[in-house]
């Protein structure tokens, strides 16, 4: 029994220095960079509940000037709160008009870096779906929040972390 | 305004010329020779009354082959042109530099038609903040601050700039009057960061824009920003605000339209207390902690990972 105790001590002394689960999204596309698309937008959020309780999300905008932007690599982290899963929205635009969106919805890794990869393409250039559906591969499939940030009472004040 | 030299001037600069002047031997060089025939030139225009024509030869003989004597006749010659600022400024030089070596005949004299002259100057101080740099009057280079001694000036309008590279050129004016002292201070700010415009559109009505946080404004919406990255935030009565970062580039326009969706009608009421009135809160509160515990466990005992590498990373709270 004192075994097992010094064993959790340690463990957990050990834990505290590692780097949190994380999930690590690689944006890449198929599209002329910057010709046919100069930028685009990634607005993340973590929920405490399966069912959606969401931090307010944090965004940013990403200007693609060379050819070579993409792939780009966005690393959420875990924290102590928000720990049922991580969405993320990315938004593709040309000459500031939103040509493509793609969410997802990733459950945090029990520890280590989680590898998702959301690719802006072509196909789903001109596809349109209905507003419970998304574009991936040029076919329309089920969004899985949808409407996510439709309802204020889902989303906390408490902001979705800066950056570390 | 070149006046005739009196006949005693003539006398004292050629006898100048003979006590300081180039001796024949002494011109060896080509450079030494051009000294000398220029040395001869102002003489000659001394003496035929050309006071501007001689203190310009002395002046080129003078920076060919630097000398007291000419530096001597130079200073009378422009005192004689009516140039007081500039004959002070070589009789003063006469003192500085040669005042050791000098008669003390010719020093005395030097140090009474400075004093002459200072009494039909105006002495001015120049500063610079920060100091370090190249100041000019009308034009002409005077010195770099901080400036040794202030600047003697003819009474008049003159012009002062101040230069140091990697500040923005400074300017000022000042009318002087003989024996002003005035102090001329001129502050050279940091060059301001390049500019760019940021224009936002939006179809949605009674769109508005916030910039960085700023008051809202109606759309359009044009302004003159610091180049970089700029928050911007867009929102309209019934439509979800949009928030997001906007790069403006110097000496160019960024342009965003930005279109707001409409705000979805809010879930039933029952819903939600539903879910919360009902086991599954504590269903998945227990899931979380086993998970959480799971997770630490697994954390520990598996092998670390290096922290994630990206080009953007978030810490959720």
């Amino acid at each position: 029994m004192r075994r097992a105790g010094a064993t959790w001590v340690l463990l957990l002394a050990a834990g505290c220095a590692e780097p949190p689960p994380a999930v690590r999204v690689t944006v890449e596309t198929d599209l002329a960079l910057p010709a046919e698309m100069d930028e685009f937008h990634v607005m993340v959020a973590a929920s405490r509940s399966e069912a959606g309780q969401i931090c307010t999300p944090t965004s940013r905008g990403f200007r693609l000037s060379r050819a070579d932007a993409l792939p780009l690599r966005l690393v959420i982290e875990r924290g102590e709160t928000y720990t049922s899963w991580v969405w993320a929205r990315i938004e593709g635009f040309s000459a500031g008009r939103r040509i493509l969106t793609r969410e997802l919805v990733h459950p945090w890794p029990a520890e280590g870096v989680a590898e998702v990869t959301v690719r802006l393409e072509r196909a789903c250039l001109d596809r349109t779906c209905a507003a419970v559906d998304q574009c991936i591969e040029g076919m329309c499939r089920p969004l899985q929040m949808p409407g996510l940030l439709d309802d204020a009472d889902r989303i906390d004040d408490r902001p979705c972390a800066a950056e570390p | 305004m070149t006046r005739r030299l009196p006949d005693n001037t003539r006398l004292g600069l050629l006898a100048a010329a003979l006590c300081f002047g180039l001796p024949a031997a002494q011109a060896q060089t080509e450079t030494e020779t051009e000294a000398r025939r220029l040395f001869e030139a102002g003489v000659a225009a001394l003496t035929a009354g050309d006071a501007a024509g001689a203190a310009e030869a002395f002046a080129r003989s003078h920076g060919l082959f630097p000398h007291p004597g000419t530096l001597k006749n130079l200073a009378a010659s422009l005192e004689q042109a009516d140039r007081p600022a500039d004959a002070w400024q070589a009789w003063n030089e006469l003192l500085d530099r040669y005042g050791s070596v000098i008669s003390e005949t010719a020093r005395s004299e030097a140090v009474e038609r400075r004093s002459v002259l200072d009494r039909r100057l105006a002495r001015v101080t120049v500063t610079t903040q920060p100091p370090g740099a190249e100041i000019e009057v009308d034009g002409r280079t005077v010195g770099t601050t901080p400036l040794a001694a202030p600047v003697r000036l003819e009474p008049g309008v003159h012009a002062f700039t101040a230069r140091l590279e990697g500040r923005e050129t400074a300017t000022a004016a000042a009318n002087l009057a003989a024996g002003d002292n005035p102090p001329v201070e001129l502050e050279l700010p940091a060059p301001s960061a390049p500019l760019g415009t940021l224009l936002v559109e939006s179809p949605t009505p009674g769109a508005t824009a916030a910039i960085d946080g700023g008051t809202p404004e109606a759309l359009p919406l044009s302004c003159e920003l610091e180049a970089g990255e700029h928050e911007v935030r867009v929102e309209a009565p019934g439509y979800a605000a949009w928030v997001g970062r906007v790069r403006v580039d110097p000496a160019a326009t960024a342009r965003r339209v930005i279109e707001l969706e409409p705000e979805s009608p809010e879930i039933p009421a029952g819903v939600a207390s539903g879910f919360w009135d009902g086991p599954w809160p504590w269903v998945l509160g227990g899931v979380l902690a086993a998970g959480l515990a799971g997770g630490i466990t697994a954390a520990v005992l598996l092998a670390p990972g290096e922290p994630a590498e990206g080009d953007w990373r978030v810490r959720m709270p």
